[in-house]
């Protein structure tokens, strides 16, 4: 309860911030992915888009916790 | 149990539990309102309220015992989780989080209370409820402090990235604020109750059927029903952590809302 430690949620619980971008990443963009090949009668777009997601997931990560 | 394994007709030998012993049927015939996880929940805010009003009513410079339990629930709550986390005002989000710990601490912890001895929040449908309060809060919070389409554009533009980045990373955002919190929010809390009660299920049930088989699965019996005790003080500890991890990241996201840049 010392208040010259504020940011200690922010450390905490980066855990489950991160979780929740990887989550979100593979959801959306592999399903676009997976809607593609639904679509176009193809293999590959869920693959794609599901390292697409973890791609950009891993960039938005370290956008907000990596660069200072 | 036995009435389920008889309903779907199973053999003879050990049925092990499965999603079906979730299932409890009305105790009213045909009233699909009155089973057990209702009964639970409306004994839970019965059992709160006569807990912290007795607690309070008698407030005293030099508290008593049952005073001093209550005021340190609701300390922790108010500091570590509100003051902690939201900042200066946390104040107006106290009563919510109070309750929203209490209620799914006690629920929780009547997975492991003799005679009701079933976790309210492994079924879904509670903390889906749980987690869409926590989700209009949060966000009505953000828009009436910062109105809508700021709230949006903090949500969807994260500052000094270049431009077409942001065809990558705002779908992310966008899903994350809107669908992956409030999701990941319930289904942790269910996903850990439902395992949770299966785990005891599976010992305490496997115990018993072993007593009723020949003597040396007798003698392995204690050896199960330990574990399954040993597994009930564990499950205790689950109950309490994901009834904080469910207040702590309300916290956090109303937090999030809360704060003018990221």
């Amino acid at each position: 309860m010392s208040s010259n430690e504020p940011k200690r949620p922010s450390e905490d619980n980066a855990f489950w911030t991160i979780f929740g971008y990887m989550l979100s990443g593979l959801l959306i963009w592999g399903g676009i992915g997976w809607g593609l090949d639904q679509w176009l009668n193809t293999g590959f777009f869920l693959l794609a888009g599901l390292l697409l997601g973890m791609g950009s997931a891993l960039y938005l990560v370290w956008l907000r916790f990596g660069r200072k | 149990m036995l009435s389920y394994a008889a309903e779907v007709g199973k053999d003879e030998g050990f049925n092990p539990p499965d999603a079906g012993d979730f299932n409890l049927p009305p105790f009213i015939e045909g009233n699909e309102f009155a089973t057990k996880p209702v009964l639970l929940v409306f004994l839970s805010v019965i059992l709160i309220s006569i807990f912290f009003i007795l607690a309070s009513r008698k407030a005293a410079l030099v508290p008593s015992k049952l005073q001093f339990a209550g005021e340190s629930v609701y300390s922790f709550v108010r500091n570590d989780l509100g003051r902690e986390v939201i900042g200066h005002e946390f104040m107006r989000f106290v009563p919510y989080l109070f309750t929203l710990f209490t209620f799914i601490l006690v629920n929780n912890v009547f997975g492991i209370v003799p005679m009701l001895q079933f976790p309210t929040m492994s079924r879904i449908s509670f903390p889906y409820v749980l987690a869409a309060f926590t989700f209009f809060i949060f966000h009505y919070v953000g828009i009436r402090k910062q109105g809508f389409f700021k709230y949006m554009k903090e949500i969807m533009f994260l500052p000094g990235i270049p431009k077409p980045a942001y065809i990558l990373i705002t779908p992310l955002e966008l899903a994350t604020y809107f669908l992956v919190r409030p999701l990941t929010l319930s289904l942790r809390l269910f996903a850990n109750m439902f395992a949770g009660h299966l785990l005891l299920l599976v010992f305490i049930l496997g115990g018993e059927h072993l007593l009723q088989g020949v003597i040396g699965l007798k003698l392995i019996s204690p050896f199960a029903f330990a574990i399954g005790i040993a597994l009930t003080f564990f499950e205790f500890m689950v109950q309490c952590l994901q009834a904080y991890i469910f207040t702590l990241l309300t916290a956090l996201y109303i937090a999030g809302a809360l704060a003018d840049e990221h």
